[in-house]
This record gives C-alpha cells, sequence and structure tokens, in this order.
C-alpha cells in the first residue's frame, strides 16, 4: 500500500512543552483519515509540521515521498491546506482571496472556483471584514478545494459550517476520494467522521494512542453489554473483575458494562448464576470509544 | 419620555467604557493649551527685559514676520491681533489644535454609534428596555462635558495668564460648539454608513475639508473660512474685532445636522446603512496574486498616509525655514547652537536645513520599522500560514516585503525633501537651490536601510525579538537628541544611525559611513532572510 504520509516518533518541543511525543501517523493513497484528540493534544501542531511550517524536533515525516520541511515549496504545489482558525486580510474580497490563495497554492481549475462558490453559496465581492465565521472558513475551503492538488490537510474544517454546508463539504470530500485523491481530516464532528473517515488515528497528549479502520477500533475495545437478572447484583463485586472497565448499576438487577472482549467468557460465568433474564451487547460508540480515549484517566 | 428610556444606564456605560481613553484625551489637549501662553510668556517677557523694551514690541516684530508668510497662515490660521498676547496665543494653538479637537469629538461618538452597532452590541442594548433615542441623548452629554471641560480649561489658563477673561471666553465656547458640531457631524455620518470605518474616515475626511477650506480662506482673506467649523471659531477674533455672529452659525449647524441625523436614523433600520457598503472585485487582478502584489496591496495604505504625513511634516518645515535668519540675528543662544552644528559665518539655514532634514529623516525611520515589522504581524494574526502553505517559499514571502520597505526609504525622504523644497519656495517667492535639500535628504536613506536591516534580523530570529527594531530607533532619536546634552561617550552617539547621516547640505558627508550602513543593511537583512528559512513559522 503506497503510503501519502508517514510520520514515525515525531517529537517537537515549545520551549519545556512536549507538544508532540513520538506521534506515529500514516495516511494510505486515496484515502480520507481522521484524525482525532481532546483539544490541545497536539494535532494542529502535528499537521502544521507536515505543511512545514514548523520544523520536526525529532522523528522521520515523509510527505508524498518528500521532506516537508526541506521541500516545502516543491510539495506545495501538490498538497493544501485549510487552517482551523481562518484568518483573511479584512480589506480584501472573498473572491480575491480565492484567487490568491488559489493560485499560490497548487494551480485553481477556474471552472471549478466557480462551482465551489456556487456550491458553498458564497458572495465573492465582498470584504473579508464582513464575512461571518463560517463564511470566512468557505473562503479557504473554496480556495483549497477548486485546487488540483493531490492531497488535502483539513484542520477543523467544518467548526462554523451549518448543517448544509457541512453535507456539501462531504460531497466534495467524497468525490475527491472518488477522484483518487488523499484526505487527512482532523475534526470534533464524530457524524462527519464517521461518514466520511476510512481510518481514524487518536491522538492525546502528543502521540498517537489508537489507530486503525473504526469497525477495527470499535473490535479491538470494550463491548458494552446491558445485563437484567432474577438475583441482585452484586456491583462491587462485578467492577473488581479483571476485564470489567466499567459498571453503571439502574436498579439493583439492571446494570451496563464495559468488558474487555478477551475476558467476555469469564464475565459471563460469574453472571450467569444470578439467572439471566435478558441481554444485549453491542460494540462501543464512536463517541463511548472517543470518550474513553479523551477522558484523563482512560487506559 | 419612552424614547430615551435607559440614558442614565448607558451614561455610565460609555463612561465606563472611556474611562480611560477620554481623560487622555482632555488631559493631552488640556496640556497642549495650557503650556501655550506659559512658554509665549516667558520667552517673550525674557528677550523684552535683554533688550530692554515693552513685550509688545517683541510680539508686533514677531507678527510683522507672521504677516507676509502665507505658509504659516494657512497652517494656523489668520493673523488677527497678533500684537496682543490673546491673539498670539490663539495663533500658537492655531487651527491645527482646533483639528484635534474635532478628531476627539469624531472619534467618541465614532465607537459608540456605528463601531457599537457594527459589532452588534448596540443590538444588544436596543432590545433591552432603551428607547430609541437613549444611546444619542447619553453621548450627547458625554460630548458636551467633554467640550465644557476643554473650555474651561482654555478660560483657567488663559485666565491664570492675565489676559481679557471676556474675550478668552468667547473663544472657548465657540472651540466647544466647533467641537459639538463635529460630533453631530459624525452622528450623521454614523447614519449613512454601514461600516464604523466608513463613517470615522467621512468624520476625518470633514476634518480635512474644514482645514483646508479654511487655509484656502485665511490666505486670500476670503469668505471660504465662515463655511468651515474651524474657520468660524477663527472668525470669533476675541482679541482683535470680537465678533458674535459665528457663534450662532455654529449652533445653527448643530441642530441642523442633529435634525438631518436624526430624520436618517428614522428611515433605517438597526445595523444597516442608508449607503449599502460596496460590494469589491469578485475576482483578483493578475497583479495580486503574486508574493509582491500582496505585499504591495496589503502596506500600500500605510504607505499612502506616511507620505502624506512626511510631506505635511515637510511642508511645516519649508515654511519656517527661511524666517531662520531673522529669527537667529537677534537670538545669541540659538546662534551658539547652530554653530555648534556646524554653522559658519551665514549658514545658518544650511545648519537649520540639516537639522530639520535628520528629524524628517526620524518620521521615515518610523515609517519604514512600521513597514520592516508588518510581517510579524501578518504572522500573528495567522496570515503568514495560508501564504506559506502554498508554493510560496519563506524567502520570497518576507523578501517582498522588505523590497517595499527597502524602497519606501528613499520615496519617503524624496517627497519631504520636495515638500519642504517647495513651501520654501512659496515663502521666499522663488526656489533656491532645489537639489541641495533633495540630495541631502538622499544621504539619510543608508542610516534607514541600516535599521531595516536590524530589525529584519532581530525578526528573522524570533518574533519575538522583532520588536527590539524599535529600540534601534529609540537610540536613534533619543542618543542624536540628547547625547551632547548628556555627554554621551562617543561610542553611544556612534549606535545612532542617523547621527553618521546628519552633514548635508552644512558640510560633506563622509562617503565611507553611507558605504558602511548600506553595507550593515544589506548584510543583515540577508542574516534575517536566512535565519527566518531555520525558524518555526507559528
Amino acid at each position: 500500500m503506497e503510503m501519502k504520509l508517514r510520520i514515525e516518533g515525531l517529537h517537537k518541543w515549545f520551549g519545556t512543552t512536549h507538544a508532540l511525543a513520538g506521534l506515529d501517523l500514516n495516511v494510505r493513497a486515496g484515502e480520507v483519515m481522521g484524525f482525532l484528540g481532546p483539544n490541545g493534544s497536539g494535532k494542529s501542531t502535528a499537521i502544521r509540521v507536515v505543511m512545514g511550517l514548523l520544523r520536526a524536533d525529532q522523528g522521520t515525516v515523509e510527505v508524498l515521498g518528500q521532506d516537508p520541511w526541506r521541500d516545502a515549496v516543491a510539495l506545495h504545489q501538490q498538497m493544501v491546506y485549510v487552517p482551523g482558525d481562518v484568518n483573511l486580510w479584512p480589506s480584501l474580497t472573498g473572491g480575491e482571496i480565492v484567487d490568491l490563495l488559489g493560485t499560490l497554492g497548487p494551480g485553481l481549475d477556474r471552472g471549478r472556483r466557480d462551482e465551489m462558490l456556487e456550491r458553498f453559496d458564497l458572495d465573492p465581492t465582498k470584504r473579508a471584514r464582513t464575512y461571518s465565521k463560517g463564511n470566512r472558513q468557505k473562503v479557504a475551503l473554496v480556495a483549497a478545494l477548486a485546487s488540483s492538488a493531490e492531497m488535502f490537510i483539513f484542520d477543523e474544517p467544518t467548526s462554523g459550517l451549518d448543517p448544509l454546508m457541512e453535507s456539501v463539504f462531504q460531497d466534495v470530500v467524497r468525490e475527491l476520494v472518488a477522484d483518487g485523491r488523499t484526505v487527512l481530516l482532523s475534526s470534533h464532528i464524530l457524524a462527519e467522521v464517521e461518514s466520511l473517515c476510512d481510518r481514524v488515528t487518536i491522538i492525546r497528549d502528543g502521540a498517537a494512542v489508537e489507530s486503525g479502520s473504526l469497525e477495527d477500533l470499535r473490535h479491538l475495545t470494550h463491548l458494552t453489554m446491558s445485563v437484567r437478572t432474577r438475583d441482585p447484583l452484586p456491583i462491587d463485586a462485578l467492577s473488581e473483575l479483571s476485564g470489567v472497565a466499567a459498571v453503571e448499576a439502574e436498579g439493583t438487577q439492571q446494570a451496563t458494562l464495559s468488558i474487555e472482549r478477551e475476558r467476555l467468557a469469564a464475565v459471563m460465568e460469574q453472571l450467569a448464576p444470578l439467572g439471566l433474564v435478558d441481554i444485549e451487547s453491542r460494540p462501543p460508540t464512536l463517541e463511548e470509544l472517543f470518550m474513553r480515549h479523551y477522558a484523563t484517566d482512560a487506559s | 419620555m419612552q424614547r430615551f428610556a435607559g440614558a442614565p444606564t448607558i451614561l455610565r456605560l460609555i463612561l465606563r467604557l472611556d474611562r480611560i481613553k477620554l481623560p487622555l484625551w482632555i488631559l493631552g489637549l488640556g496640556f497642549m493649551i495650557v503650556i501655550t501662553p506659559i512658554s509665549i510668556r516667558d520667552v517673550t517677557e525674557t528677550e523684552a527685559t535683554t533688550r530692554g523694551v515693552a513685550p509688545e514690541v517683541i510680539l508686533a516684530e514677531q507678527a510683522a514676520l507672521v504677516d507676509t508668510n502665507a505658509a504659516m497662515v494657512a497652517l494656523s490660521g489668520p493673523a488677527d491681533a497678533l500684537d496682543t498676547f490673546g491673539g498670539r496665543y490663539l495663533f500658537e494653538l492655531g487651527a491645527m489644535t482646533l483639528a484635534i479637537v474635532a478628531l476627539m469629538n469624531v472619534l467618541l461618538v465614532a465607537r459608540h454609534t456605528r463601531a457599537s452597532e457594527e459589532a452588534g452590541r448596540t443590538e444588544l442594548l436596543r432590545s433591552s428596555a432603551v428607547g430609541t433615542w437613549a444611546i444619542e441623548l447619553a453621548l450627547g452629554i458625554v460630548v458636551t462635558v467633554a467640550n465644557a471641560a476643554l473650555a474651561l480649561i482654555v478660560i483657567l489658563a488663559f485666565g491664570l495668564d492675565g489676559v481679557d477673561l471676556g474675550a478668552t471666553s468667547a473663544f472657548a465656547v465657540a472651540m466647544a460648539l466647533m467641537g459639538m458640531a463635529f460630533a453631530a457631524l459624525t452622528l450623521m455620518w454614523a447614519q449613512v454608513f454601514e461600516h464604523s470605518r466608513s463613517s470615522t474616515g467621512a468624520g476625518i475626511a470633514t476634518i480635512a475639508a474644514a482645514y483646508a477650506l479654511r487655509a484656502a480662506g485665511d490666505v486670500q482673506d476670503g469668505w471660504l473660512s465662515l463655511v468651515s467649523p474651524i474657520g468660524l471659531v477663527q472668525a470669533v477674533n476675541p482679541f482683535g474685532d470680537l465678533s458674535i455672529a459665528p457663534l450662532l452659525v455654529l449652533v445653527a449647524v448643530i441642530v441642523a445636522t442633529l435634525g438631518a441625523g436624526a430624520w436618517l436614523a428614522a428611515r433605517r433600520d438597526v445595523g444597516a446603512g442608508i449607503v449599502a457598503p460596496r460590494p469589491g472585485p469578485p475576482a483578483a487582478s493578475a497583479r495580486l496574486v503574486t508574493p509582491l502584489g500582496l505585499a504591495w496591496r496589503l502596506h500600500r495604505g500605510i504607505v499612502l498616509w506616511w507620505a502624506v504625513g512626511v510631506g505635511f511634516l515637510g511642508m511645516v518645515y519649508g515654511s519656517v525655514l527661511s524666517a531662520v535668519d531673522d529669527f537667529v540675528q537677534d537670538n545669541e543662544s540659538m546662534q551658539e547652537m547652530l554653530e555648534q552644528m556646524g554653522a559658519i559665518g551665514d549658514q545658518f539655514r544650511d545648519a537649520f536645513l540639516t537639522m530639520l532634514l535628520t528629524i524628517l529623516g526620524f518620521v521615515a525611520a518610523g515609517a519604514v520599522l512600521q513597514l520592516t515589522l508588518r510581517p510579524r504581524a501578518e504572522e500573528m494574526a495567522g496570515h503568514a500560514e495560508m501564504v506559506l502553505a502554498a508554493r510560496v517559499s519563506r524567502r520570497s514571502w518576507l523578501g517582498a516585503q522588505l523590497v517595499i520597505a527597502w524602497l519606501i526609504a528613499p520615496v519617503l525622504m524624496l517627497v519631504a525633501a520636495v515638500a519642504l523644497t517647495v513651501s520654501d519656495g512659496l515663502v521666499v517667492g522663488e526656489i533656491v537651490e532645489p537639489g541641495s535639500a533633495i540630495g541631502a535628504a538622499m544621504t539619510r536613506v543608508p542610516a534607514l536601510w541600516a535599521m531595516i536591516g536590524i530589525t529584519t534580523a532581530l525578526y528573522g530570529a524570533s518574533k519575538r525579538l522583532a520588536p527590539l527594531g524599535w529600540v534601534v530607533f529609540g537610540v536613534t532619536v533619543l542618543f542624536f537628541l540628547f547625547g551632547e546634552l548628556l555627554r554621551l561617550p562617543d561610542l553611544a552617539l556612534n549606535l545612532s544611525t542617523l547621527y553618521h547621516t546628519n552633514h548635508q547640505p552644512v558640510e560633506a558627508q563622509p562617503f565611507l559611513s553611507l558605504l558602511t550602513l548600506t553595507t550593515i543593511g544589506l548584510v543583515s537583512t540577508a542574516l534575517g532572510l536566512g535565519l527566518f528559512q531555520r525558524r518555526d513559522v507559528a
């Protein structure tokens, strides 16, 4: 499998702050990689290293087979970036900024530019100072999406967009992927990640804590199981069992348990004598997956 | 009373928001007003005592100089009653002080009307129990109090000095009414434009127009001064031929503009203007989409305003240049000072010009430093990130902006020198050696380049170090102005870049210093570009 982006053991310090602590991240050709993590976990720092704006202190970073620090300009002919905080020049119009960023970037397709302006419903004659947050984001998105780049890097691109525009964004990203382009998408919007991403990497405290397809992640991790029994459940004893991450009691005879998959049989043995009345097991939702990784005391 | 509901609360809000700004304005203007009688009376009476004549004789002598000087009249106002202390004070304060009073009022009204409305704060207020005119009423009270305070300062300062109180009061009231007239005008502009920059801009343009109209009127003794609120204040002529009619005209202007503002306000929604903002170009021109094109587009406004500024200052200096010989003839301390600066025999004019050009160099240095620090502002605002993430190298992004700073240095010096030469020519009646001031101004340029270079090197090393460029500027200005007074060693004086170019036209400029300064500029600029390649951009 061809790798478009390869990060191995990346470290970055800001003074005494260890912003990236041995990050690994791989993005394959033609996929959408979701890049997730709590605020301040180092997502934007990693993306800025990939864009050649920050220098890696340690580790390997290879984008499209090149070094983003040394070959920044050559690389930027093939990749575009939409920052999380889009700051535009207040006195320029949206249309001027789209053209400016597009022309200075990997090259602007005029027809596609007009199509994107239309799909994102953006008035190009307004000065940037009059745009709302969502419209500023649209300017940067139109400039990026109208380009002929091979790789797209989005840092929380839809945080200010309305649901309609967000769905336009998702449609356009799907078209890009269908066309063989590669996308790295940092996002907090779980529905967006679920519908767009083939694989996700979850980062915390500057290092990847989980990486793989959503399907794998769900199955590799805990099961959520709701049980109802005839006899009262020994809640305290259950939560002490090895392999049980969390127990949430609902009355005396009903509880929701989070169980490691490989300990399932052992837990079931404990539950069987209590007279199981009902049992429901499902893989964790994306929310639960994230909550577990985002919470400071998860592991 | 429904329409004014909530006004007391809003009044307290305005006073809370402006608790630092407004007192600073009043204190600053108050200082200008208070210092005028003190300085003039002291200088005049000292000279009168040494020469054993009445102070009024000195005033009359100086008045004769001003009368024939169209440039000074254009800058300051009509040469009325200059043989009295009161008249002289008003002339010293001049149209410029009145324009600054007007500016205080324009900015005060603009920030509490359109700027607040644009930011969405007015919406928040108006959706609570606040009447339609409550904000305007509260603001009117603040404006009245601020202008009354300035009027009171004038009366106290002049009164303590001993000039006629009645005449002083007439002027003070006229000045306060003028301030309120500009406040009312800005209130009207705030209804017209949707964006605060446009309405503030319209207010400032009104001041500029008022200033220019009275300048034209005063020079030709014409009626143009009487259509300008600033000219109307000066037409009161309290220490000469006192006239009350201008006060009535100012009151009429206030009433009429308030009426017009109210009429316009009733015809628009909260947040909207009468004039819709103009849409801009939907696409970028081919010139914009290059690093140099972008840099020019972003910095041209600053360049233009600085050019206007140094041009204006050049005109001011040019207007007094020819008067130097007359002043110096009777003034021994001035002669000594100029001789220290290298004036020999009748070279006073050249010695004075040398100093003026170096001072203009300070101003141009401020301009080029601001331009040199623009990349830092662009980086802090998150704009650099967007451009550097495109296929623009760091060298061309920073280099393009520095090219502008390097080229603007000679342009600003040229503008200043030409303005000075032309203005001097207007006063004298012929242009004296046009090449000499311009050529001399150009010898200051390498000192500016050196400052650009040092600041660039600091910025290249770290964006946090870049503001130290202002320290270089401070050292250049302060060591030059006070170095000899403080008996600083030569080594310290040599740190002042413009000290090395303070030679022409009074004496020859050593070529070696020009070469050294230019080399410092080039080498440190290159160093800065190199260091910038090596650091994080964020």
